[in-house]
C-alpha cells in the first residue's frame, strides 16, 4: 500500500488531481494503521475493515459512473472511520491522517511544488510541511542556483554589513 | 530606503527558530520594512492559531507584526495591483511545465506547482519597488532562477517527460528579471556579522564558529532551502575549513 500511495502521489503530480492526491493520503494512512497489532486486534477492527473495503469499492463504481460528487463522500467515509478508530483504540490515527498529508505534501516539494502549493493540495500545514521537508535529503540533491558568496553579497550590500 | 518582500516560508524559518527578534536591527540597517503580502497571513497566524502545535510561533509572528518588525501593506490600490499581479504570474508560473506530452486543449496538464502566496510575494516586489524577495522554500527561487533546472528535477522526480512553455516561461521571466533572492540563512549570517549574535558568545574557544554552523543547521532543518554543502561554504567563508563533526 506504500508503493501504491508512492506511484500515486507521482501520478496526481502529473493530472494535478485533487481526488488522487486524497486517494494518496488514504492509502498511505491504512498502510501505517495496517502495520500495527493493536489496531487489527481491537474489537472495532472487523467492523472497521468492513466500512473501509465497501466505501473504498463503492468509490470505485461511483467513478466508474462518473459521480465525482459521491466518489468523493465515499472517501470522507473512510476518512471517518480512520478518525473514528482512534476513538476505540486511542492511539492517535488523527495523527497517522495528518502526517500521511505531511508525508505526501513533502514529496510534492520534492517533485518540484512549491510549499505552498504542496500543502494546500493535501490539506497540510506549511508549517508542518516545511519542518518535514527540512529534515530530508530533499535540497542536497539539486543544484546550487546562486553561489553562496554572491548571495551573501548581496544581503551585506542591503542591510549594510561589512565584509569581514 | 530598501524593504524586503517576505514570503510565509522565510517567517516561518525564523518563527520557528525564535529569530523575529533580529529583524528590528536589520530593519533599522537597511532603512526600510519586511513585507509580507495580505494572503500570507492567513497561512503564518489565522491557521496555526487553530491549532496547538505551532500556535505559539503564530503569536510570534503576531508581536512581531504589532511592533512593526513585518508589515503587511494596507493601501487598497496596492492590495488590488497586486492582486492582479499575483493572478497573472500564477497564470503563467502553472503553465510552464506538461508533465507528459501536453494536450491541444487541455491546459490541466500543466503542472500548478505554484501557489498564491508565492505569486503575491513575488508581485509585491515589483509594486514596493522592492527587488529583493526573502523566500525559503526552493520551488519560486528555482523558478525565478534556474527554471530549466526546476524542469530537470521534475523529470527525474516523476519519472515522465517534461515539456515546457516557452511562452510562458518567457513571460514569467521578464516579470521577475529583477527580483533577486535572499534567505533567511542569508540574514541570520549577516546578522551575525553585524554582531547581532554577541549575547551568545562565551569563552569556548569555537563558540563564534559553533554559533554560525548552529544557526545554519537550525533554520535548514526548519525548511529553509539551503543545502548541507552551501552551509558547509559559509562556515569555511567564515573561518576557514569545514570540521568534520560540523557536516
Amino acid at each position: 500500500m506504500r508503493d501504491l500511495s508512492s506511484r500515486l502521489v507521482r501520478e496526481a503530480s502529473r493530472i494535478h488531481d485533487q481526488d488522487l492526491i486524497s486517494l494518496t493520503i488514504i492509502s498511505y494512512s491504512l498502510s501505517k494503521i495496517l502495520q500495527k497489532r493493536y489496531f487489527r486486534e481491537g474489537r472495532r477492527w472487523p467492523s472497521f475493515l468492513g466500512r473501509v473495503m465497501d466505501n473504498l469499492a463503492r468509490a470505485s463504481e461511483r467513478l466508474q459512473s462518473g459521480d465525482i460528487k459521491g466518489m468523493r463522500e465515499s472517501f470522507r467515509t473512510v476518512f471517518n472511520a480512520m478518525v473514528e478508530l482512534d476513538a476505540e483504540v486511542g492511539h492517535h490515527v488523527n495523527w497517522v491522517i495528518e502526517k500521511a498529508k505531511i508525508k505526501k505534501a513533502s514529496t510534492l516539494y520534492a517533485i518540484g511544488f512549491s510549499i505552498g502549493m504542496s500543502a494546500k493540495l493535501t490539506g497540510a500545514s506549511m508549517w508542518e510541511v516545511m519542518d518535514y521537508a527540512g529534515k530530508t535529503k530533499i535540497v542536497d540533491e539539486e543544484k546550487v542556483t546562486r553561489s553562496v558568496t554572491s548571495r551573501l553579497e548581496l544581503a551585506r550590500k542591503v542591510f549594510r554589513v561589512e565584509e569581514r | 530606503m530598501t524593504d524586503i518582500v517576505c514570503d510565509a516560508s522565510s517567517i516561518i524559518s525564523l518563527a520557528t527558530n525564535c529569530l523575529l527578534w533580529l529583524l528590528p536591527s536589520l530593519r533599522e540597517r537597511m532603512r526600510g520594512d519586511f513585507i509580507i503580502p495580505p494572503s500570507v497571513r492567513r497561512e503564518l497566524i489565522d491557521k496555526p492559531l487553530k491549532s496547538t502545535r505551532y500556535r505559539f510561533e503564530a503569536i510570534r509572528v503576531v508581536r512581531a507584526l504589532e511592533q512593526g518588525d513585518i508589515v503587511i501593506p494596507e493601501d487598497p490600490e496596492l492590495k488590488t495591483n497586486v492582486a492582479v499581479d499575483a493572478e497573472q504570474l500564477l497564470s503563467w508560473g502553472n503553465s510552464i511545465f506538461a508533465i507528459g506530452r501536453p494536450r491541444k486543449g487541455r491546459s490541466g496538464r500543466y503542472a500548478k506547482i505554484f501557489h498564491l502566496g508565492e505569486a503575491e510575494a513575488v508581485a509585491m516586489t515589483r509594486h514596493m519597488n522592492a527587488n529583493v524577495l526573502l523566500i525559503d522554500e526552493k520551488t519560486t527561487r528555482f523558478l525565478i532562477e534556474d527554471p530549466l533546472e526546476l524542469e530537470r528535477i521534475i523529470e527525474r522526480r516523476t519519472k515522465a517527460k517534461v515539456y515546457v512553455n516557452e511562452h510562458s516561461l518567457q513571460q514569467f521571466l521578464d516579470y521577475t528579471k529583477n527580483v533577486q533572492i535572499i534567505r533567511s540563512a542569508e540574514v541570520a549570517l549577516v546578522a551575525y556579522e553585524a554582531g547581532l549574535f554577541r549575547a551568545f558568545r562565551s569563552d569556548g574557544i569555537d563558540q563564534e564558529r559553533n554559533i554560525v554552523s548552529g544557526v545554519l543547521h537550525a533554520i535548514r532543518n526548519s525548511g529553509c532551502a539551503i543545502g548541507s554543502g552551501e552551509i558547509d561554504d559559509y562556515v569555511s567563508l567564515e573561518f576557514g575549513e569545514v570540521r568534520a563533526d560540523e557536516t
